[in-house]
């Protein structure tokens, strides 16, 4: 009911007249956690190994035997009021007119402070794209752009077999994620912070949403993050040859015997 | 009641070393500034050093941050106007920044001249100046609290005090360096038979470091009893802190406890030696700062 009632109090700003206000809801009743989004997303994006545009965060709660495992599809929830664009300091983040948050690749600097203030870790550096006296420009999901401009549904919406991801304009009454959202219970992800986000979730469970709460212990809490902490320090992610995800991504094209040159398709150009 | 992550995309620090150095070495920049300000009609060649130090504080820091880009030579777009983001500490701070390195050289060259001219037919000109370059250091400096301290997604950090907390540490850290520059002048000076620094400027120095150290901890733990009592990441990310051995050993212990006791106690604090210890652990403390804000704030996965 609190999350009904924290759907409702934020209606408002859907009803922007003449203007499409997009947003995906999400049916956790129906996800099965086949991945099938975030292939595509990969796929119809070029989204390089080793960074997502779009997931599917699975988690387990209870003691065995008495559990049960929850399924979270996660993108960029494309906020009405998005911390990100809020901070970039070169307008490279941008709100379309339609909501969605686009990104100016050739503005991006890389300053990494959009990534920084996404509280949903939507965010990452794209190792392609951008110039080559750089390294890569911030990049994220764009609920499909080009597709939508072309009167397409993204394609995390178009690969889900159960149609667990329903894509449409919250200011069309008629549209499905209007009815979807005036007949079901709803919530979205980290309320509290005020973005307002654009992905709304059917039917989650409290527990799964927002920050993972690992015990009611504090104890417990702190050795869950502290070990977390312990293992990322720099020496133990150098170790693992994961000391930034350029040297990640460039390792794995020279061992499939490629080049960041050739997998731009520049050599190909000069011919 | 246990939850489990069984599965999850991984997350990188996407702050690193650089940031932290950045915000240091503005800070020092920024203190010396301060520093200069106020020994201006004290001791004109001292007030030209630290504003002199001050502006290689300033070329140094934004060339770190400029290497850190991950689009170097774009970092011009973050000081073209028509970019400019109203609502972005960061795009304030480079606007700052552009300023500041034409101020902090007008003031330099006026310096310059009062003392080669030896005469105060000047002095009218650099205390229209002296207000005006304080501020952009210190706006230059607060800059750097405001793009940590606004970021809600980032509970440790998302703080009121930040910015203060920053500048409190930036003016600890200028003076400390200006300290030891004093004591060294005042050293070498002393060798060769020249009074470069009389010992009253190394003994005020000294006074000033140590009140300006007191004021420190104050922040310290303002932001640390505030997270202890905050939302579930500031919490866990503030037991962190308090049980790291960085922080009581090497931000409180060598940053405010050591230097404080060195230039209390009669035994040392007339030593130009202990001075210097002091002074280096007071901006060894201020390094363990932002290295723990830049780290720890980036210590708990988003969710």
């Amino acid at each position: 009911m609190a999350s009904e009632l924290e759907f409702k109090s934020t209606k408002w700003y859907f009803r922007v007249k003449d203007r499409k206000r997009y947003a995906m809801v999400i049916d956790l009743r129906r996800c099965t956690g086949c991945h099938a989004c975030t292939l595509a997303c990969k796929t119809e994006n070029l989204v390089p190994v080793g960074v997502w545009r779009s997931w599917v965060k699975e988690i387990e709660k209870g003691e065995y035997p008495n559990t049960k495992e929850y399924f979270l599809p996660r993108l960029c929830n494309h906020c009405d009021n998005p911390p990100c664009v809020a901070v970039c300091p070169t307008q490279a983040t941008y709100k379309h007119e339609d909501g969605m948050i686009l990104q100016r690749y050739q503005r991006c600097i890389g300053c990494r402070y959009c990534i920084m203030a996404c509280p949903y870790g939507a965010r990452f550096i794209h190792p392609v794209f951008g110039s080559k006296w750089g390294f890569g420009v911030i990049d994220k999901c764009t609920f499909c752009y080009h597709r939508l401009s072309r009167g397409m549904t993204p394609a995390c919406v178009n690969a889900c077999p159960t149609k667990a991801r329903i894509f449409g304009d919250l200011n069309d009454p008629e549209s499905e994620v209007s009815k979807l959202l005036a007949t079901n219970e709803a919530q979205v992800l980290k309320p509290e912070l005020g973005t307002k986000p654009m992905v709304i979730y059917i039917r989650p469970d409290e527990s799964i949403m927002g920050r993972t709460k690992t015990s009611d212990d504090p104890e417990e809490i702190l050795k869950h993050y502290g070990d977390t902490y312990s293992t990322e320090s720099f020496s133990e992610v150098k170790e693992k040859g994961l000391l930034s995800r350029e040297s990640r991504w460039i390792k794995e094209l020279k061992e499939r015997g490629l080049s960041l040159k050739k997998w731009r398709g520049e050599e190909d150009v000069g011919k | 009641m246990w939850v489990n992550e069984l599965y999850n995309v991984f997350q990188v620090r996407e702050w690193g070393y650089w940031i932290v150095f950045y915000f240091y070495i503005l800070g020092i920049s920024a203190g010396a500034c301060s520093f200069s300000v106020f020994k201006i009609d004290k001791h004109k060649p001292l007030a030209l050093s630290a504003a002199v130090l001050a502006f290689l504080g300033f070329v140094l820091g934004p060339a770190v941050l400029i290497f850190d880009l991950t689009q170097p030579l774009r970092f011009w777009h973050v000081i073209a106007l028509t970019n400019y983001n109203l609502t972005s500490p960061m795009s304030f701070g480079s606007n700052i920044l552009s300023v500041y390195p034409f101020v902090l050289l007008a003031y330099c060259a006026l310096l310059y001249l009062a003392i080669k001219r030896g005469d105060d037919s000047l002095d009218k000109h650099i205390k229209i100046l002296a207000p005006i370059v304080l501020a952009s250091a210190v706006l230059v400096h607060l800059y750097t609290g405001f793009v940590f301290g606004v970021l809600k997604s980032r509970g440790f950090a998302f703080s009121a005090i930040l910015p203060l907390y920053m500048l409190a540490g930036a003016i600890v850290s200028g003076y400390a360096l200006m300290q030891i520059y004093v004591i060294a002048a005042h050293y070498i000076g002393k060798r060769r038979g020249r009074d470069w620094i009389p010992w009253d400027f190394v003994a005020s120095g000294r006074r000033t470091l140590y009140w300006v150290i007191w004021g420190y901890p104050l922040f310290t733990f303002s932001h640390l009893l505030t997270n202890l009592l905050g939302p579930q990441e500031a919490y866990i990310a503030s037991l962190i802190q308090v049980k790291e051995i960085l922080f009581w050993g090497g931000e409180i212990g060598m940053g405010i406890a050591t230097p404080l006791f060195l230039l209390w106690y009669s035994r040392t604090r007339d030593s130009l030696f202990w001075q210097g210890i002091a002074s280096l652990g007071a901006m060894s403390g201020v390094l363990i700062m932002r290295y723990g804000l830049v780290f720890l704030s980036q210590t708990i996965p988003l969710d």
